[in-house]
């Protein structure tokens, strides 16, 4: 199946038909979607449903089995991740990932060291974060985990990337962080960037996004804009509950 | 006023051994290898120096200027091939393979160049020295390399922290994934350090060769110099290197004074002293507020031995026992060590063994000689297996326990015990003796390990060459034989040498089945899981550790009994490990059967290309680093994966009770073709330590 845009604009990321294995284990299996231009698309799904396998082989750091991902049309499949960055896709890893011995700003500027032109640079990240510029000599190590994860989002934006993907972004952040913390999408979304996030937390997710698709056991169990579903058919398709239509080994 | 004479050259000495250290400091911060072929590339250089003026005959200074950036280029390439393809394998195959190119350098400048030794002449500054006051005078060629020294490290240190080079460096370092996330081609990055790290070696080597002679043999020693220099100032810290070569060369410099022949065991003396009383390095690992501090947070977060395991070796088999046996619930399941063929194997060995004991009265005693040479090998190897392969414990300095063995039979048998007797004695003596070592060199992990293990090698060999009892530096006579009849003592010789080894592999083999094997695969799959369920982790290795000294010391004795001397040289040589490793690593590591393969087969080698010199071991060099890299299973990884060979079955196999016998089952794992309703499976082997 391959899911339409909620528009009729060519997508700026597709994938296609992919499948990913950890060793023996389908992680991902058969997975498509499309996100348009200023999209926010979210992969919501339980612990190890398969959502950050599936962004980080978007991203070049698995090596799927089977499918294709396209950006703006053109296959980049096979291409190593730091080719993905400089193509314009841009991950915020899980847990943030900084680089402990760096300081703030050497976080960033690692971070457009192969930038695509674009609005964003170190200074915008500054503006938009009003207190990185200060602490900018600081060492990454000794934020907080909210700080961090700004830093993070803000090492990824300086890439000017077309295609930014968050993976669980809320993972160990206090509501009001995390509010803070979604609180920039608008400016992002503003700038042309398109979105695709993986997040645990469905409310979130379903508040920021335009359209979801949820994952079981690697296999995608629901699929389109989040007001078309009830509360009750997303808790089917999240927990693999009888009538959601999958069989699988959940019970 | 000599003794301050001695300080002020200790401490220029300091210099040069930093400066030759930083390079080494640098690959491994970076990307966690560390190169036991560094002492030898800066021999390298300054061969190449020697050559570039032989063929354009410009003046000795132009051709440095030349031989630091085809280091650089160099080491690019170096990392971008050979390095970077044993990373992908796994830390344990960069010692490997670094280790190995190790040995092709030295009998490649052997080969092609004379034994003897060089130094770059630079004119007048070698020989001038300037006068502090009466006695003191200091050259001003000593001046000029600390200078040299202190601008190299300045200059690293500004590179690693002010230039986007160095930012990238250092972000690698930090997380490599996180790098490639943010656009970085980690290759290339690493590359890039590793040309860096070959232009320092190359600046030390030519250094070293204007300070003091050179032969293709003087690597080594130089790479452990680096290494203390390493340890003694604490791990990744850029002027904890400086000070620590500077304390390594004061060590040296007063060593030398009380007596010309004490200065290099002092250094390793004041090194031993420093891991035992501080093993963090006298500049104590801080807070992260110096511009490498992410090396040194490298190192700490290192879990060290178990990273270093062959885990590449492992994928092959850690697949299979996922999948429980088909026939599980259908039929019982009978769990076996060994199979029909593990028992003929079984019987064909003991076969083997009555007809090698029978072998004296058949052959000439060229023949038995010749096999003596084999079993000292295979028990030499077979330990380094045990070690390497089952413990994790890369050591390259298992030449002490050689040593110490051969002159432990030598003074029992100069206070009259007879050397036949002294074998098993000596071997005690060595477990007893790699008590107290192990716990100075399981201080450190991984490859620091490794190089820690050959500075107590080489303490060995310095202390020993001191006993003039002994024979001092040119080694003594066996005594105690003559009341063998020499008709007859090849022949006993050999049946010794056949005993050991038997012995030897029953002790690997037995170790293995039981509880310890059990305990070794689960540190090897899980060292925390392991230790969180009650193994003894360190205990565990340390048992692996003195049997393994054990193993060496019998081997040792065995080697002076053959050839009725020993020397200290020879006795203690790092060949001993070259050796040892390439044959196990050839033959298969992580299998009882691979050293047997692997001794059969250097042995061959040995034969065909005797009259060749050098080359044996440049080709064996070469053959090891591609099988580590290759096939990380040997050879004999290569046949029991296709046809289920196993003559010391120290795994598991399942198989269904009504399974047609004699049919043979399919083994889970390596296999590729892997299907679920096959009745007779069998899966699981490895639960006792195979598989590696």
């Amino acid at each position: 199946m391959t899911p339409a845009t909620s528009s009729s604009v060519a997508p700026v990321l597709e994938v296609r038909g992919l499948t990913v294995f950890h060793g023996q284990l389908r992680a991902v299996s058969n997975v498509s979607l499309a996100v348009g231009p200023g999209e926010v698309y979210a992969i919501i799904g339980a612990n190890g449903a398969g959502k950050s396998t599936l962004l980080r082989t978007v991203a070049g750091l698995h090596r799927p089995a089977e499918g294709s991902i396209l950006l703006d049309g053109v296959e980049v499949t096979g291409r190593a991740p730091d080719r993905r960055v400089a193509a314009g896709i841009a991950l915020v890893p899980e847990g943030r990932r900084l680089f402990p011995s760096l300081t703030v700003e050497e976080n960033l500027l690692v971070g457009s060291h192969r930038a695509r032109p674009g609005p964003w640079d170190v200074a915008r990240v500054y503006d938009t974060f009003g207190w990185m510029r200060e602490r900018r000599f600081q060492r990454a190590l000794q934020l907080s985990g909210g700080e961090q994860q700004a830093v993070a989002i803000g090492r990824a934006l300086v890439a000017n990337p077309r295609v930014l993907l968050l993976d669980e972004l809320s993972l160990g952040l206090a509501p009001v962080v995390v509010r803070k913390i979604y609180g920039v999408l608008p400016d992002l979304l503003a700038s042309g960037m398109t979105v695709l996030l993986v997040e645990q937390d469905v409310s979130q997710a379903v508040r920021v996004a335009s359209r979801i698709q949820c994952l079981l056991e690697g296999r995608s169990t629901l699929e389109g804009p989040p007001d078309a579903f009830t509360p009750a058919q997303v808790e089917a398709a999240y927990f693999g509950l009888a009538g959601s239509g999958h069989g699988g080994g959940a019970g | 006023m000599s003794w301050v004479n001695a300080l002020i050259q200790g401490i220029l000495l300091g210099g040069l051994y930093a400066l030759f250290a930083c390079g080494l400091s640098l690959l491994f911060g970076t990307m966690g290898v560390i190169n036991l072929a560094h002492g030898d590339l800066a021999v390298v250089a300054a061969y190449l120096a020697l050559g570039v003026v032989a063929v354009t005959s410009i003046p000795m200074v132009w051709a440095f200027a030349l031989v630091v950036p085809i280091f650089a280029v160099v080491g690019y390439a170096v990392q971008r091939t050979l390095i970077q393809a044993s990373l992908a394998r796994g830390p344990f195959t960069t010692l490997l393979v670094t280790f190995g190119l190790s040995v092709v350098i030295q009998n490649v400048l052997l080969a092609t160049r004379s034994a003897n030794s060089h130094s770059l002449n630079i004119g007048s500054l070698v020989s001038r020295s300037f006068h502090l006051s009466g006695q003191i005078s200091v050259a001003y060629l000593s001046v000029a390399i600390f200078t040299v020294a202190v601008v190299v490290l300045l200059g690293l240190q500004y590179f690693l922290s002010r230039s986007s080079t160095g930012r990238l460096i250092r972000a690698v370092a930090d997380d490599r994934e996180a790098a490639q996330l943010s656009g970085t081609d980690h290759r290339h990055v690493f590359g890039v350090a590793a040309a860096v790290a070959f232009a320092t070696v190359a600046v030390a080597g030519l250094a070293f060769g204007m300070y003091s002679s050179f032969a293709p043999s003087a690597g080594p020693s130089r790479l452990l110099y680096a290494f203390e220099a390493v340890v003694i100032g604490g791990l990744g810290s850029l002027w904890g290197t400086l000070l620590g070569g500077i304390v390594l060369g004061v060590a040296q410099a007063i060593g030398a004074k009380i007596n010309p022949s004490y200065g290099v065991l002092a250094g390793h003396v004041v090194f031993l002293a420093v891991l035992a009383i501080r093993p963090e390095g006298l500049t104590r690992a801080g807070d992260g507020a110096g511009p490498r501090a992410n090396l040194r947070r490298r190192w700490a977060a290192r879990p060290g031995v178990v990273r270093s395991r062959p885990r590449q070796t492992i994928t092959a088999d850690a697949a299979g026992p996922a999948r429980p046996p088909a026939a599980t619930d259908a039929a019982p399941v009978r769990v076996t060590r060994s199979r029909r063929t593990s028992r003929w194997l079984g019987v064909g060995a003991v076969a083997v063994v009555v007809l090698l004991a029978y072998l004296p009265y058949l052959a000439y005693s060229g023949t038995t000689d010749t096999l003596v040479n084999a079993f000292i090998l295979l028990t030499l190897a077979s330990m380094w297996n045990l070690l390497a392969g089952y413990a994790g414990l890369v050591s390259v300095g298992q030449q002490a326990f050689i040593g110490l063995g051969a002159y432990l039979v030598l003074i029992m048998a100069q206070r009259g015990i007879e050397p036949f007797v002294a074998i098993p004695l000596a071997a005690a003596g060595c477990a007893v003796l790699a008590l107290p070592i192990s716990w100075l060199v399981f201080r450190l992990r991984g490859g620091y390990f490794a190089i820690a293990t050959w500075v107590v090698a080489d303490a060995c060999l310095l202390l020993i060459s001191r006993f003039q009892s002994l024979g001092g530096g040119t080694g003594a006579a066996l005594p105690g034989l003559s009341s063998v009849n020499p008709d007859v003592l090849p022949a006993v010789t050999y049946w010794a040498a056949l005993t050991v080894t038997v012995v030897a592999l029953a002790a690997v083999y037995l170790l293995l089945r039981g509880r310890l094997g059990l305990e070794l695969t689960a540190v090897r799959d899980n060292e925390v899981g392991a230790r969180s369920l009650g193994v003894r982790v360190t205990r565990a290795k340390r048992i692996v550790y003195l049997v393994a000294a054990a193993g060496c010391g019998a081997a040792g004795s065995l080697l002076i009994i053959s050839q009725l001397n020993v020397e200290p040289t020879s006795a203690f040589s790092v060949g001993w490990s070259a050796q040892m490793i390439f044959v196990t690593v050839i033959g298969g590591i992580g299998s009882i059967e691979g050293p047997i393969v692997g001794t059969a087969l250097f042995f061959s080698l040995q034969q065909s290309l005797a009259q060749h010199g050098a080359w044996y071991l440049i080709i064996l060099g070469a053959v090891a680093i591609a099988v580590a890299i290759w096939t990380p299973r040997g050879l004999w990884g290569l046949v029991s994966g296709r046809v289920h060979l196993r003559l010391f079955p120290v795994g598991y196999w399942l198989r269904a009770e009504e399974a047609p016998r004699g049919r043979p089952g399919r083994r889970g794992g390596a296999d590729g073709s892997r299907r679920h309703d096959e009745p007779p499976a069998v899966v699981g082997e490895g639960a006792a330590g195979e598989c590696l």
